[in-house]
């Protein structure tokens, strides 16, 4: 069976846990323990830091090792002496940029159409998944996203598992939404149940790696009472999907021609 | 066994030849998720994976008409499915007017097999309020299944188990406490257990839990009907440890612990 990572990163970040080890080594010698296949993998400079810094480490790490399937955080708003949306769209096709998050309370900047409008269009444009994490964003934002931008994959991770309640009409007002489930949106029957209603295709296995194993992650799903079609589906065929929608060649993805 | 537990995990493989116990598990209705919380989702589970046995609390705080008709949910669930699942009574301190019935109904009229508490409204559990509920599980010897989030809880408990010596004081979601509480704790009272139970906890936490206080003082339970037993199991089956271990954490402790 067919695992890619949705939801990896690598680099130190501030609340790192004592002796946890977070280098892109470690990530990969995970990833090869659980035969994981492939790693959509940021920086984590990316997501707490400086993307711009945190973006140029990822690239380098895909060009090292085509495990990793460079993913990018984008920043919203206007800025001195920064590229325009034009110029980052451009420069993450050169790179085989895979997805492109948004942290706008990290990065400071609200969620609205006339901060990131212009983003936004040029990724729905050319169908690069959008990751957002709940930590960042209100329900409301992701459902104006879906309304506004409907052909835009977003991905969404970091769900609490007592979201639920909020989740499942957004999913249902948002026909492009995917749901990482990693790490913890893992309560009993969810995988089941949402297969059940919705299908399997918009759920993505994630791993949560440096910080969470990937193990239960994958043991959620495989021990899940859905058929073998949705748990490859879940397990890599979704993501899959998604990197070879982008308008360009993903990096990483040659060698899984054949699948 | 054919396979380690690790290859097992892996392949989805349903768990054959080991003696699986869920410690840590809920049926019933509650509030705020919507976990597919029927009897029927719980032993489909529970063979998907190999789970012999579950212990079972409802959810606290579901009270329904009067506080403890949560514990009629266990009650009915158990009478169905004697030889697949076993009771926690849930007793609430805020209601001593009616615990000690209540514990006499469950124990001594129904056949539960341990008591569960929370942290109700903030009350630590040194609170004089708890005391007869631990003085009657001293008593009878009973397991008594805590919630504990960190180490001041755990300390707490700890000082509880001391004191109470006839109880076995499991301490729920174990693993997200620093493992040298943990140790310090274990040090102190010899009846306390630890439960691998979390949707929080860190790659290697359960080989550290193993690593401070012992692989014999550590269980397994899964929080199932809130989170799902394919997840929490994967902790025990991949964890950097021997397959003799893991066999000892996934049931070979909970058979002294509940005298299965």
């Amino acid at each position: 069976m067919l695992v890619l990572d949705a939801y990896c990163r690598f680099g130190p970040w501030s609340k790192r846990s004592p002796g946890q080890p977070y280098d892109a080594g470690y990530v990969r010698r995970e990833h090869d323990k659980f035969h994981i296949v492939k790693g959509l993998c940021m920086s984590s400079e990316s997501r707490f830091g400086v993307p711009e810094l945190g973006n140029r480490a990822s690239a380098q790490l895909s060009k090292e090792d085509p495990h990793f399937i460079p993913a990018w955080a984008g920043l919203g708003g206007r800025r001195f002496n920064a590229p325009s949306t034009s110029e980052f769209l451009e420069e993450a096709r050169r790179e085989g940029v895979g997805a492109v998050g948004l942290y706008p309370k990290t990065h400071g900047y609200p969620l609205r159409e006339w901060v990131v409008g212009d983003l936004l269009d040029g990724m729905s444009r050319t169908r690069l998944p959008l990751i957002l994490s709940w930590e960042e964003v209100e329900p409301d934002e992701i459902y104006s996203i879906g309304k506004l931008w409907p052909e835009l994959p977003v991905i969404l991770c970091d769900i609490p598992y007592t979201a639920g309640r909020t989740l499942l009409p957004l999913v249902e007002e948002n026909p492009n939404l995917h749901i990482c489930f990693a790490p913890r949106f893992i309560f009993t029957g969810f995988l089941e149940d949402f297969c059940c209603r919705y299908g399997p295709e918009r759920l993505l296995y994630g791993s949560a790696l440096p910080e969470f194993s990937p193990g239960p992650l994958l043991s959620y799903v495989m021990y899940s009472r859905t058929d073998e079609e949705a748990k490859e589906l879940i397990l890599g065929g979704n993501l899959l999907r998604l990197l070879r929608q982008v308008a360009w060649p993903v990096s990483g993805l040659s060698d899984l021609e054949g699948i | 066994m054919k396979g380690s537990f690790f290859e097992l995990g892996l392949g989805g493989c349903r768990l054959e030849d080991v003696f699986v116990v869920d410690c840590h598990a809920h049926v019933g209705p509650r509030v705020q998720v919507d976990p597919d919380a029927s009897l029927g989702t719980l032993l489909a589970d529970m063979e998907r994976i190999g789970i012999d046995r579950t212990v079972c609390a409802c959810f606290p705080p579901t009270m329904g008409s009067y506080p403890y008709e949560g514990n009629d949910f266990v009650a009915e669930a158990v009478r169905r499915c004697p030889d697949r699942l076993s009771g926690y009574a849930y007793i609430n301190p805020n209601y001593p007017e009616l615990n000690m019935e209540e514990l006499e109904r469950r124990f001594g009229g129904e056949s539960f097999s341990g008591i569960k508490v929370h942290l109700h409204g903030g009350r630590p559990y040194d609170d004089p309020l708890y005391e007869p509920i631990y003085g009657f599980a001293h008593e009878w010897g009973l397991p008594v299944l805590a919630h504990t989030w960190g180490p001041e809880t755990v300390r707490t408990l700890g000082r509880m188990a001391e004191r109470f010596p006839g109880a076995r004081f499991l301490v729920g979601h174990a693993d997200v406490c620093d493992p040298e509480v943990l140790a310090e704790e274990a040090g102190r009272a010899d009846n306390l257990y630890f439960v691998v139970c979390s949707s929080v906890a860190g790659p290697d936490a359960v080989a550290r839990m193993v690593e401070a206080v012992g692989a014999e003082r550590v269980l397994w339970g899964s929080d199932t009907m809130l989170l799902s037993p394919g997840h929490q199991i994967g902790k025990v089956l991949f964890a950097d440890l021997d397959d003799n271990v893991k066999r000892t954490i996934l049931g070979g402790n909970a058979r002294k612990v509940f005298r299965l």
